[in-house]
């Protein structure tokens, strides 16, 4: 398990540094950058093993997000209630 | 960065002497009631969703929803036919929440806001020390904690989550959705996020899901 990001030359990453990534990486899987930058940060994620996990992490974290927040049950009638009210402003209309 | 407004400009907020005009164009023979049915109502469960988020019960989420689109009804002269109808009652209801509820409701002011922050900024779990718990602690999250620690934030983070996370809206989309900068949206985001992963750990770590394997 990699704890920090390690540039090119053997020196960590600062905790600044890390911030920026984890935005970078956040953009990427918000689809977010433009194609060039997109690549850019690709190639630093499969260059860097602390990046790939981050980036696997973040994927994992928007999947929990998203199946824990998806379900929620609507009440059967708040549709037709407002359609019901939509449809007797359009006839006076 | 495209500037185009992907939202036609709406004023919610303006009470009921608002214009009433009738759509015109080439669909005119489309019945306002008819292109309501087919455009708007489809994104309810959506907007439900969205307003249970910010006001936290159902009744009020019923209400925003029910406002959300007797606004939108009225706006529709407003409304550019096919472009971003999700987008656009997204925003209507925001504004509604901000106008009639935000208020009287004990919602997280500014100093809650300050408090959140400050919450992040003692850092308990930091990225360096905790990707191999985060890893784990993933593993036995289900949907209700996860439920619970989104209601717990600051409801200008709830709002970015469910709508980017959830509803997949664009940055720019967001934007225009809650009046704030795009690049507000991207640090709020990240902050929210950031926020949403340390509770769901210090959750997981307090029933004593076995993190450490």
């Amino acid at each position: 398990m990699v704890k920090v990001g390690v540039h090119r030359n053997g020196s960590p990453y600062s905790e600044e540094e890390c911030e920026e990534i984890i935005t970078k990486l956040e953009m990427l899987l918000d689809g977010e950058l433009d194609p060039e930058k997109e690549k850019e940060v690709e190639k630093m994620v499969e260059d860097c093993e602390y990046c790939m996990e981050q980036y696997n992490i973040e994927r994992k974290f928007r999947k929990v997000i998203k199946n824990g927040l998806s379900a929620v049950k609507v009440s059967g009638n708040l549709a037709s209630g407002i359609m019901d009210r939509i449809k007797a402003l359009a006839a006076g209309r | 960065m495209n500037t185009t407004a992907l939202i036609p400009v709406v004023e919610p907020q303006t009470t009921d002497e608002a214009i009433e005009k009738p759509l015109a164009g080439a669909d005119d023979f489309v019945r306002d009631d008819e292109l309501f049915e087919r455009e708007m109502i489809p994104h309810l469960k959506s907007l439900f969703h969205f307003a249970l988020r910010l006001s936290g019960n159902e009744d009020d989420a019923n209400d925003l929803v029910q406002d959300t689109y007797l606004k939108a009804y009225r706006f529709l002269g407003s409304y550019e036919r096919g472009s971003n109808a999700k987008a656009w009652l997204f925003r209507i209801l925001k504004n509604s929440f901000i106008n009639n509820y935000r208020k009287v409701s004990k919602e997280p002011s500014k100093i809650d806001y300050e408090e959140a922050e400050n919450f992040l900024n003692t850092g308990k779990a930091s990225y360096s020390d905790s990707i191999d718990l985060r890893e784990k602690m993933f593993r036995g999250l289900i949907g209700d904690e996860v439920s619970s620690a989104l209601n717990a934030l600051p409801v200008d983070f709830r709002a970015v989550i469910i709508l980017c996370d959830v509803e997949e809206f664009t940055y720019e989309e967001i934007a225009q959705i809650i009046d704030i900068p795009i690049g507000t949206v991207r640090s709020r985001l990240h902050r929210a996020r950031k926020m949403l992963r340390e509770m769901l750990m210090e959750y997981a770590l307090s029933m004593g899901y076995d993190v450490e394997d």
